[in-house]
């Protein structure tokens, strides 16, 4: 007897998991298979824990992050040049003094 | 004596080569026939040989343009063959780009159109056993059903069950439930069994 799982991913490549449930002697085939049910539940934490590290620094990664960062620049940018130009009036108020 | 009779067979020798010059081309040939009585007629002034040399020239000329013609039809020809030849260049690529780009957009999109895809198979001892567990699990996954699609199957004594879902985080919990409940399924076969065996004893400690 074989516990068997498959994952297909994007890429269409498939990845195999099995776990032998094999009963010794005169052990119950379901003990067996129960014990080969605990065994899947550990590998299958491990392999998603592994999958969703990989999925999280996929998008971390994600290029849009970068294009995000420069529209911020820009914002920064826009707010300066309208610092400047507040400027302009404080500069022609002495004039009318003189 | 012999000097009359070598000018005339000079000029039966000129009027056979215009006749050979000519005879392909009938309005030419006419032209020349008319040509050859006139100069006949002149035959005795000396001065009228260089104009007589002089006017074979002109079916010379006028077999020029005709050769020149000749080369000119093809050209043209080839002129249109090689745009003929340059359209189907041009429109080559484009149909090799027009069979590439959407291949491409294809596979883009299959590959961002693809879901995930996770299978278990567990291998009961009986049919009765996989088709039990089958009914006891498809129940408790029903409520999952909205985030990730599941399909329970059994064949024989064999259960299959696939997920299909866009999110790895949603597999893992609902593997891990599926898991979970899977192992209470076992127990409680286990138990069934126990008990049958038990009641099939008091059934025999019965009878005797």
């Amino acid at each position: 007897m074989e516990l068997s799982g498959e994952y297909v991913g994007c890429d269409g490549e498939p990845q195999r998991l099995r776990v032998s449930c094999e009963a010794s002697g005169d052990a119950d085939p379901l003990q067996s298979l129960s014990a080969g049910v605990v065994r899947m539940k550990e590998l299958v934490a491990e392999f998603f824990g592994t999958l969703v590290e990989q999925d999280a620094q996929g998008l971390a990664e994600d290029p849009d992050d970068a294009l995000d960062g420069d529209d911020e620049d820009d914002a920064e940018d826009e707010n300066n040049s309208g610092r400047t130009n507040s400027d302009g009036p404080s500069a022609k108020r002495p004039k009318p003094a003189s | 004596m012999q000097d009359p009779v070598e000018g005339l067979d000079g000029r039966a020798g000129l009027a056979e080569g215009e006749d050979s010059q000519l005879r392909p081309q009938a309005p030419d040939a006419q032209a020349s026939s008319q040509n050859s009585a006139t100069e006949g007629d002149h035959g005795n002034v000396p001065r009228s040989c260089p104009q007589d040399s002089g006017r074979p020239a002109a079916p010379g000329t006028l077999a020029t343009p005709g050769s020149q013609a000749a080369p000119g039809s093809p050209s043209p020809g080839n002129t249109v063959g090689s745009g003929a030849a340059a359209e189907e260049a041009a429109v080559i690529p484009h149909s090799e780009q027009a069979t590439l780009v959407p291949g491409r957009n294809g596979d883009t999109a299959s590959t961002r159109n693809r879901h995930l895809e996770f299978s278990v198979t567990v291998p009961f001892r009986t049919a009765m056993e996989a088709g039990m567990a089958r009914r006891s699990l498809v129940a408790n996954a029903r409520p999952q059903q909205v985030m990730v699609q599941q399909e329970f199957t059994a064949n024989d004594s064999i259960l299959a069950v696939r997920w299909t879902t866009d999110d790895p985080v949603l597999f893992r919990i609902s593997i891990n439930t599926f898991l979970d409940q899977l192992s209470l399924v076992m127990r409680n076969i286990q138990r069934l069994e126990f008990v049958a065996v038990v009641k099939r004893g008091r059934g025999r400690s019965r009878e005797s």
